[in-house]
């Protein structure tokens, strides 16, 4: 018996020590991205779409990113579905969508998506380039920052709430 | 008994740390609370969520303990009286013996942890150790009651999952492992049989003898209702070095969780399970003569049987990354192979390492 546990412990040692090295350890959403992630569900939270768009049954979030900050947007959801909110909302690939109310972009995407036509696009950082973008994320002082385009949320009659736009920088 | 259930705790675990990854319990939902002016406030280099930033290791502890008393033939009951052969001048069947069990108490501690190759591809390992002990009565002279135990380490599991489909909905895994024979077959005790120790029957074996393939489909939802639904199947091969397998067994089990508080989820369960007789026999521990058997546990045929059973517990995440759960099942209905001993309940602790 003490023969077959020893052996037991070396296959699961062996077993361990081989599926340590071979499989890459996945790579970690950093603080500020999961930071914008956080902070996008609260820019639904505290934003309003018009009655016809849908967006009040069921909230369409389109995501253009890598796949590890995409999975953490996903767990955001999945939480926030879980809860008391009133808003239900469906995550997807902005590519893969036909509907978007609120787009966000990691990098751009040339091609012109008829997804996006009354969606509030969200651009992780000012060095992504995007037409019709309405929000875009900087950092000042080590904090994430966002500036509105409150020209472009008028256009697609998108009324954002003065808790959110006393925290953030305004472009008209 | 033994491997299904450490192979469900791994599965356990396995959904327990991915759930807490996804919803309530874990970084994601850390930051899913967070209100705006936290967020505002939030230094993007004051990276307090290092620690549950998600090591890809996960370690859990599971204590079981099992209880089967009384005997069900089919769904019907049969008291230990009609069981128990009353010796000279009564009839002897097949459904009466010499010898009869009790009660038996089954402790099961199961270490196991699992390691996150990446998003969709897990591995795991558990191996159990078993503390078990049964009563008995007897005709038998000088045995009138007796106990015999049994302990020592179980079969150890190796398994691997693959996240199948992952939405905002819901998220599918498949899971497949082997089961090693590292667990006895060769348990002796002092019975009526002879003097001295003898072979065991096959309930106070600590192991299958066998390779075995755990099998696994799961579902968690990710809707606003957190449920999750699996389908396993414990398939043996073979015939271990006592010629004989352990019956497969197959189970369909749901579990709802309820929103109690961010960090405590009581949850109610059912499950069915199927199990098939053993197949092929341990000559050691049969009589030569028209009755071979001096207890029903020594009968292959009399094991297997059908089961559903009724679960509640509670799962609390005490820290960042440790969570503690509590539980308690019992059957509802049991069709048994029998006369067989039947389970009363189960209960079981689990403290798990989330990833």
């Amino acid at each position: 018996m003490k023969e077959k546990v020893v052996k037991l412990c070396k296959c699961i040692f062996l077993f361990c020590v081989l599926f340590a090295q071979s499989g890459h350890a996945e790579e970690e959403v950093t603080k500020e991205r999961k930071l914008k992630a956080a902070y996008v569900l609260n820019f639904i939270k505290y934003m309003s779409w018009p009655v016809n768009s849908g967006a009040q049954n069921e909230f369409r979030l389109c995501v253009h990113s890598d796949e590890p900050f995409y999975q953490f947007m996903q767990a955001l959801v999945a939480r926030h579905n879980q809860g008391a909110n009133k808003v239900r909302i469906v995550i997807g690939h902005t590519l893969q969508e036909p509907l978007c109310h609120l787009a966000y972009f990691q990098s751009s995407i040339e091609q012109s998506l008829g997804q996006l036509r009354r969606a509030v696009v969200v651009l992780e950082s000012l060095d992504v380039k995007q037409v019709h973008a309405a929000i875009r994320f900087y950092t000042q002082a080590q904090k994430v920052r966002f500036e509105f385009d409150i020209a472009q949320l008028a256009k697609i009659d998108v009324i954002a709430s003065s808790e959110l736009l006393k925290l953030a920088r305004i472009i008209r | 008994m033994n491997k299904l259930s450490s192979f469900s705790i791994v599965m356990c675990i396995t959904a327990g740390s991915y759930s807490s990854l996804c919803m309530a319990q874990s970084t994601p939902s850390e930051f899913a609370e967070l209100s705006l002016n936290e967020l505002f406030e939030m230094d993007i280099a004051d990276d307090t969520a290092k620690a549950v930033a998600g090591s890809p290791w996960t370690f859990a502890y599971n204590f079981k303990f099992a209880e089967f008393r009384g005997y069900l033939d089919g769904d019907a009951k049969r008291a230990d009286s009609e069981v128990l052969w009353q010796g000279q001048g009564t009839q002897r069947s097949d459904e009466n013996f010499p010898i009869l069990p009790t009660v038996i108490d089954q402790q099961v501690h199961v270490f196991s942890m699992g390691y996150r190759i990446n998003a969709d591809w897990r591995v795991h390992a558990s191996i159990p150790y078993i503390t078990q002990s049964t009563d008995h009565i007897s005709i038998v002279p000088d045995y009138d009651q007796f106990t015999i135990d049994s302990d020592g380490s179980g079969d150890a599991v190796l398994s691997v999952s693959h996240r199948l489909i992952a939405t905002s909905e819901d998220i599918w895994w498949f899971t497949a492992g082997v089961s090693l024979p590292t667990g006895s077959i060769d348990e002796k005790g002092d019975t009526p049989r002879d003097v001295g120790n003898q072979q065991l029957p096959y309930t106070m074996q600590l192991g299958s003898g066998t390779y075995d393939f755990p099998v696994e489909f799961s579902y968690q939802s990710m809707g606003k209702h957190d449920f999750s639904l699996s389908m396993s199947a414990m398939i043996r091969t073979g015939k271990n070095d006592r010629d004989y397998r352990l019956g497969n067994s197959y189970s369909l089990s749901g579990t709802y969780r309820f929103n109690a508080t961010a960090n405590i989820k009581p949850f109610l369960g059912l499950a069915y399970q199927y199990r098939s007789a053993i197949h092929g026999q341990d000559d050691e521990i049969t009589l030569a003569g028209a009755f071979p058997y001096p207890a029903s546990i020594t009968n292959p045929r009399l094991y297997g049987g059908k089961k559903v059973s009724a679960e509640m517990g509670v799962r609390w995440k005490f820290s960042e990354t440790y969570a503690l759960s509590v539980s308690f099942s019992k059957p509802i209905y049991q069709n048994l192979n029998g006369p067989q001993p039947k389970e009363n309940f189960q209960s079981g602790i689990t403290l798990s390492r989330l990833m």
